[in-house]
């Protein structure tokens, strides 16, 4: 080394803390789905795993498993020999009609999750890591005590931030515009008006990726006779054709018949099934609007920005655009570029943007 | 509090980076990431001479210039040394420099064992013939100095009889004949059976060595093996990707909306107090 590369530190005393100048701070976006936790870094890395966790069931299956603790696909697979949790599944964190020992025991595996999910994020072990948690915008305050808690364990510092709020705040739109957050469980819309969005600004629906799922499962059954599917393989048949639009390739799928393969067009169905969401969220949109301050209720119009993982549906933004032509006058939805990491990418930003004291009096 | 926060920020003069638009990461983190001053090391090490002598001439009048330079000398080794550990401290490894490195560590302690099970193997073997050679050596001895022995014993006891009977006659000296036969014998033989346990301890003692040097050498094969064992494992526990953040950032002068933003970050941070810390400060 002929050159010494030494780090120039003049910029660094504004920040306020110089702890912070040997170590290094690793912020995080993270996104706590009830189906998938998505985690964006400040080192580059970007994770995305299924929203469970599995302990297995006795000491046979732990043996066999050859571990305490299996978390994502790894545990839905294996969801036979384990207990399996879905630790932010609606409600699943507050007490209500829980005993308490599958209270313990979610915030048990929501700590792990969380644990789990920083993990692949990879983060050294001698930087502060500083966290930003997006959740679900109806997520009740005992949720949001529990997330804290978990979430305490793992990192120096954590706050936690309204999702659909990160969203937008990632995309830098943050006067009048409308979130649709299309997730498995919910679909979330939030009204962003300069400030922190509030109870009123917020709107949830079952008009999500569980529902289309639902409908699709009665659709397939109508039109492919005697096939014998799972609610998997619907799910797969979505994700794989999901499509609204009207000019699409045809969706072949071969499903078994009598243990027979066979092959059937599910093209119409599927297309049924997605667009069973876009009423009701277009619905939920006019509702949002109508009590906004009109002055500005056509520029809400104009600003829609179409996320989660459920907005994949192919042509779902136009088809939308068309059904808020039709009911609403106007409208122009904006899909987001990486629907599955449009929270996590916000709330890395949100722990990016945050003044260094707040993050110090927060730990 | 947030009126302190924002006064020093807009206090602060900090340059401003050309903005680009779009939601991407590489905004997100490109921006004050990297800022590194390069300092040439030959330009370092004059300055610090310069710096010593400078330091030390105008207070050390008596000091010569032999001891100053050696004062600049030791002060730039001490000062580079310390620079280097800090650069390197401050840097950490890249998850390939230290997988690189692990390889190298890896492929050095393989090494090491096989060299290791290859002297083993080697001494092993040495032993074996020396213990053989030993055994052999020993009846060998043995045998010889039986047959010798014998025939020895039988000269010795004719050349005493021949003195004896030189001597003619006398019935007493016939028993003293014996005795003195007798005598004799027995301290040849002595004699000759320490000998031979010489030679014996002397085997001995050359294969207690060896067998000294294969336990040594056992167990440095131990230690490599649980080297290895500590790699491996290592290799498992990621030293984790470097953020590329040294600081705490906060918002940037140049933002768009900084001031909505300002807003949105007191906001997020209050609901955060009072949800963490109840609402106090
Ligand atoms: N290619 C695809 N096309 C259509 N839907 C998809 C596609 N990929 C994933 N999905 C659906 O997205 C949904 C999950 O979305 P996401 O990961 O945003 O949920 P989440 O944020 O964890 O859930 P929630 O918002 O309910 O908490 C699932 O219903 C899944 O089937
Ligand atoms: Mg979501």
């Amino acid at each position: 080394m002929s050159d010494l590369e030494v780090l120039d530190n003049t910029e660094q005393g504004d920040g306020g803390t110089q702890a912070a100048v040997e170590t290094g701070v690793l912020y995080l976006g993270i996104d706590l789905g009830t189906s998938r936790t998505s985690v964006t870094a400040s080192n580059g890395e970007r994770v995305t795993l299924a929203s469970y966790v599995g302990y297995p069931k006795d000491v046979v299956s732990r043996k066999l498993l050859k571990k305490d603790v299996l978390f994502g696909d790894e545990a839905l697979q294996k969801r036979l020999s384990l207990n399996l949790f879905r630790p932010l599944a609606k409600g699943v964190l507050k007490f209500s009609e829980q005993t308490e020992e599958d209270y313990e025991g979610n915030v048990r595996a929501a700590k792990d999750l969380i644990r789990e999910a920083i993990r692949l994020a990879k983060p050294r072990a001698d930087e502060l890591v500083y966290a930003v948690i997006g959740v679900p915008a109806e997520a009740s305050i005992n949720n949001r005590e529990a997330i804290i808690e978990a979430a305490r364990e793992s990192v120096d510092s954590v706050m936690l931030c309204s999702e659909p709020f990160s969203v937008a705040y990632g995309l830098d739109m943050l006067d009048d515009v409308l979130v649709i957050d299309i997730g498995a469980g919910t679909t979330d819309l939030c009204r962003m008006h300069g400030t922190m969005p509030d109870e009123s600004d917020q709107l949830t629906l079952d008009a999500a990726g569980d529902a289309v799922d639902a409908r699709l499962e009665q659709e397939l059954a109508a039109c492919c006779p005697n096939a014998q599917f799972t609610r998997q393989m619907v799910k797969n048949i979505k994700e794989r054709f999901g499509s609204v639009s009207e000019r699409v390739d045809e969706a072949q799928v071969m499903l078994p018949v009598e243990g027979k393969p066979t092959q059937f067009d599910v093209t119409d169905a599927v297309r049924a099934a997605c667009h069973t969401i876009v009423e009701p969220i277009v619905e939920g949109l006019g509702r949002l609007i109508a009590t906004f301050d009109p002055e500005f209720q056509e520029r809400l119009k104009d600003r829609v920005l179409l996320a989660g993982g459920g907005s994949q549906i192919q042509g779902l933004d136009k088809a939308i655009e068309a059904q808020m032509q039709r009911s609403l006058g106007s409208g122009r939805v904006i899909r987001i570029e990486e629907p599955m990491y449009g929270g996590a990418n916000g709330a890395l930003k949100v722990a990016h943007d945050m003044p260094a004291a707040y993050w110090e009096s927060l730990r | 509090m947030f009126e302190s926060i924002r006064r020093k920020k807009g206090a602060a003069t900090r340059p401003a980076p050309a903005r680009s638009e779009g939601g991407g990461e590489e905004k997100l983190l490109g921006r004050r990431a990297r800022r590194l001053n390069l300092v040439n090391q030959a330009h370092l090490v004059r300055s610090i001479d310069q710096a010593v002598r400078a330091g030390l001439a105008g207070r050390l009048t008596e000091m010569d210039d032999e001891a100053i330079a050696e004062i600049a000398r030791t002060t730039q080794a001490e000062l580079l040394t310390l620079l280097k550990a800090g650069a390197q401290a401050v840097r950490g490894l890249s998850k390939e420099k230290f997988l690189e490195e692990a390889e190298r560590d890896r492929r050095r302690i393989l090494a090491e064992r096989e060299r290791a099970s290859e002297d083993l193997q080697a001494l092993l073997e040495q032993v074996d013939t020396r213990r053989r050679e030993m055994l052999q050596a020993r009846e060998e001895l043995e045998a010889e100095s039986r047959r010798s022995g014998d025939a020895q014993d039988e000269v010795l006891a004719q050349r005493i009889a021949s003195l004896f009977e030189e001597e003619d006659g006398a019935s007493d000296a016939a028993e003293l004949r014996e005795r003195v036969t007798d005598l004799l014998l027995g301290s040849v033989r002595t004699e000759r059976e320490k000998v031979v346990k010489a030679q014996i301890a002397e085997n001995r003692q050359s294969v207690e060595n060896f067998e000294r040097r294969i336990t040594k050498l056992t167990r440095s094969l131990e230690v490599t093996e649980e080297e290895l064992r500590r790699m491996a494992e290592r290799k498992e526990v990621d030293p984790g990707v470097a953020s590329v953040f040294r600081t705490v950032q906060g918002l940037n002068e140049d933002e768009d909306d900084l001031e909505a933003k300002t807003e949105m970050m007191a906001t997020i941070f209050e609901a955060n107090l009072v949800l963490q810390k109840g609402g106090g400060a």
